[in-house]
């Protein structure tokens, strides 16, 4: 991001906003996307969140963290706010919930955007929404646990089934491609 | 980050995300705004340093207008009360002579009464009234003259009254009468009334003699005098300003500042302008007449620059061991021998980098002050001066890409130092007493000579603005 277009929009200058919104709207529409399925209500999600961007861009301080953290955390807000309001979190618990899966075994082939897109679509609701926070934005389980108001270990429990639930539709997708199922 | 992870990495699997139609800044910025509590923001942000410079500008202005407007309202406020006192003291004097024509008039009552003179004999009771009357002018007489023209004939009489009549101003006669008139009925009213007989007896009288007599010749003279005031409140002045002690003052203001170089020539810069900063003013003046002093400032200013550093350079490039001359073989075509040394060919220089400057300046000022009025609670001034810059002080963040700092640059002086400038500005004061005054005031300073260090390639001459506020106290010598 060009620090001049920071500036701009500190000072409140639409040329800033201008400028701010051609560059980052593509970045910031990738994670709405994935968290609004309402194709119609995206829009209006990309407007709510620049319009937080440019109201709280003041106390952004490039001293403390990078441009493009600092508006992923601000999409992904508030797409969980709205997500929440929507539809009340529902994280089933489990057994798995009492203790720590540890399945750190590492993926059988290299992701493309296209499969990642794939397993998004595919993954149970259940957990699909702490697998995203977790492990495609980087938030921490306690993080993850305040956001959705849930226990950290159910979010580490969810997240470990996520897992497990991507490997397995990965090799069973392998599995099909080598014998020209897919 | 373990290997899981990294192939979902959001950033990197989405970096090539593009717009569905529809998202265009276009359609979305009327709802972006909507959203904004503040809605639209103000596309004239970047002028608000002129914006305020012309409102003070304005407000200057316009108590300077305030300021002729008023001394012309007062100085018709003057002539009123001018008026007003003329015309009083001109009733004062025509109610004392209308007292002394009354009594003026109880004796030539008195005589005709006394003298049983009969009424066709009218040389010798004109004779009579006019030995009487000739010390004073009878309003009552006045009156009886015009209600009777028939029995007024005489022409000597007619002619005083003209000439009288012609001395005075046609309003100022007219007020005089009606106050006259005013007067005597209310001086009638006081004393014992006359009764029908006298009144018919005196209505009888052929005439009775008006002339200008020395006492209301004097009366005008007054008025005259009374008129001139003006000319004595400009003597006064002239004393005042004789009798003036020079003063010795000393201010402190502060306010904000900012810059710009219209002029620079940079890199890729045009036009280099700052951040507004602070500016702290102390002064002392010296008046040598009312409204003129000599003001010595010194002033410490902050300001703040993003340069955003980036093109290219004519350069020159040393490069050692580079072939100037090869030779051929002729028959083969290979390189016999080459020949080599250190050269310097022209080459092109890229900058690119992003650096977040503050400067502080000392600055030293000598120039002249004038102020308006002194006597005036608000009065319009300038200030014309010669500014010498002490030193510059300079701080610099080099920032990366995401305005993150990846380095300080302080050790390199960025402007140079001892540098002259004319200061010009526009204040107004606000006399709060007599040794303390608030005052607000634009100063612009602009440097003639170029800031730049490395002065080969790049030129900054730096326009300093900014509005100041501050008092000033007054120390009397």
């Amino acid at each position: 991001m060009n620090p001049q277009i920071i500036i701009l929009c500190k000072k409140g200058l639409e040329r800033g906003h201008a400028q701010l919104y051609e560059n980052c709207a593509p970045y910031v529409y990738s994670h709405v996307k994935r968290y609004i399925k309402d194709v119609d209500f995206r829009k209006d999600m990309m407007q709510e969140v620049f319009a937080k961007v440019f109201i709280n861009i003041k106390s952004f301080d490039p001293e403390k963290g990078n441009f493009n953290g600092w508006i992923k955390r601000i999409t992904i807000n508030e797409c969980l706010q709205h997500v929440r309001k929507v539809r009340p979190l529902t994280v089933a618990k489990g057994i798995e919930d009492n203790f720590e899966l540890v399945d750190d075994a590492p993926l059988p082939t290299d992701l493309k955007r296209k499969d990642i897109e794939l397993i998004l679509e595919k993954m149970p609701t259940g957990y699909k929404l702490v697998f995203m926070l977790a492990v495609m934005d980087g938030f921490s389980h306690k993080e993850i646990a305040e956001q959705l108001n849930i226990a950290e270990q159910t979010s580490r429990s969810q997240l470990t089934r996520a897992k497990k639930w991507t490997k397995q539709y990965l090799l069973s997708n392998i599995q099909k491609d080598l014998y020209g199922l897919l | 980050m373990d290997y899981f992870d990294s192939n979902f990495k959001n950033d990197q699997a989405d970096q090539d995300s593009e717009l569905p139609e529809g998202f265009s800044w276009e359609e979305m910025s009327g709802g972006i705004y909507d959203k904004m509590p503040n809605n639209r923001p103000s596309s004239l942000g970047k002028y608000w340093p002129l914006l305020i410079l012309l409102l003070v500008a304005g407000c200057g202005t316009g108590s300077w207008f305030a300021l002729n407007n008023f001394n012309g309202k007062s100085s018709t406020k003057h002539s009123i009360a001018l008026d007003q006192k003329i015309n009083t003291e001109t009733t004062a004097s025509g109610l004392n002579k209308i007292k002394t024509n009354e009594i003026a008039h109880n004796q030539a009552d008195q005589i005709i009464e006394s003298n049983l003179i009969p009424t066709n004999s009218l040389n010798s009771k004109n004779q009579i009234v006019k030995n009487n009357s000739s010390n004073t002018n009878s309003v009552r007489s006045n009156t009886l003259n015009r209600s009777n023209p028939t029995i007024n004939n005489n022409k000597i009489e007619g002619q005083i009254f003209d000439k009288t009549e012609s001395n005075i101003s046609q309003l100022e006669q007219t007020t005089i009468a009606k106050q006259r008139q005013q007067a005597i009925s209310e001086s009638t009213k006081n004393e014992t009334p006359v009764s029908q007989k006298e009144w018919s007896r005196l209505l009888i009288m052929p005439s009775l003699v008006y002339e200008a007599s020395e006492d209301e010749t004097a009366q005008y003279k007054i008025i005259d005098e009374l008129k001139k005031p003006k000319v004595n409140r400009e003597e006064k002045k002239d004393e005042e300003e004789t009798l003036f002690k020079k003063q010795l003052t000393i201010g402190l203001a502060g306010g904000i500042v900012t810059w710009s170089a219209f002029d620079a020539s940079n890199i890729n810069h045009e036009h280099v302008s700052g951040y507004p900063g602070y500016t702290i003013n102390p002064s002392i003046g010296l008046s040598f007449a009312p409204k003129h002093s000599i003001q010595f400032d010194y002033e410490y200013s902050a300001v703040e620059e993003l340069f955003d550093y980036e093109g290219s350079r004519e350069i020159e490039v040393a490069k050692d061991n580079e072939p100037f001359r090869i030779i051929h073989s002729s028959l083969t075509g290979n390189i016999i021998s080459t020949e080599r040394k250190n050269i310097v060919v022209p080459g092109t220089r890229n900058y690119k980098e992003v650096k977040y400057n503050q400067y502080k300046f000392h600055t030293l000022s000598l120039g002249y002050r004038f102020d308006q009025i002194r006597k005036q609670k608000l009065s319009l001034g300038f200030y014309v001066g010669a500014s010498y810059l002490l030193k510059i002080n300079s701080k610099g963040k080099r920032l990366n890409e995401s305005l993150d700092v990846y380095s300080f640059d302080n050790s390199n002086p960025i402007f140079k130092n001892n540098q002259l400038a004319l200061r010009l500005g526009l204040h107004y004061n606000y006399q709060l007493n007599e040794n303390i005054s608030l005052f607000s005031q634009i100063i612009t300073t602009k440097y003639l000579s170029n800031w730049e260090v490395d002065s080969s390639g790049s030129t900054t001459r730096p326009f300093l603005y900014g509005v100041q506020l501050g008092f000033r106290y007054g120390l009397m010598k």
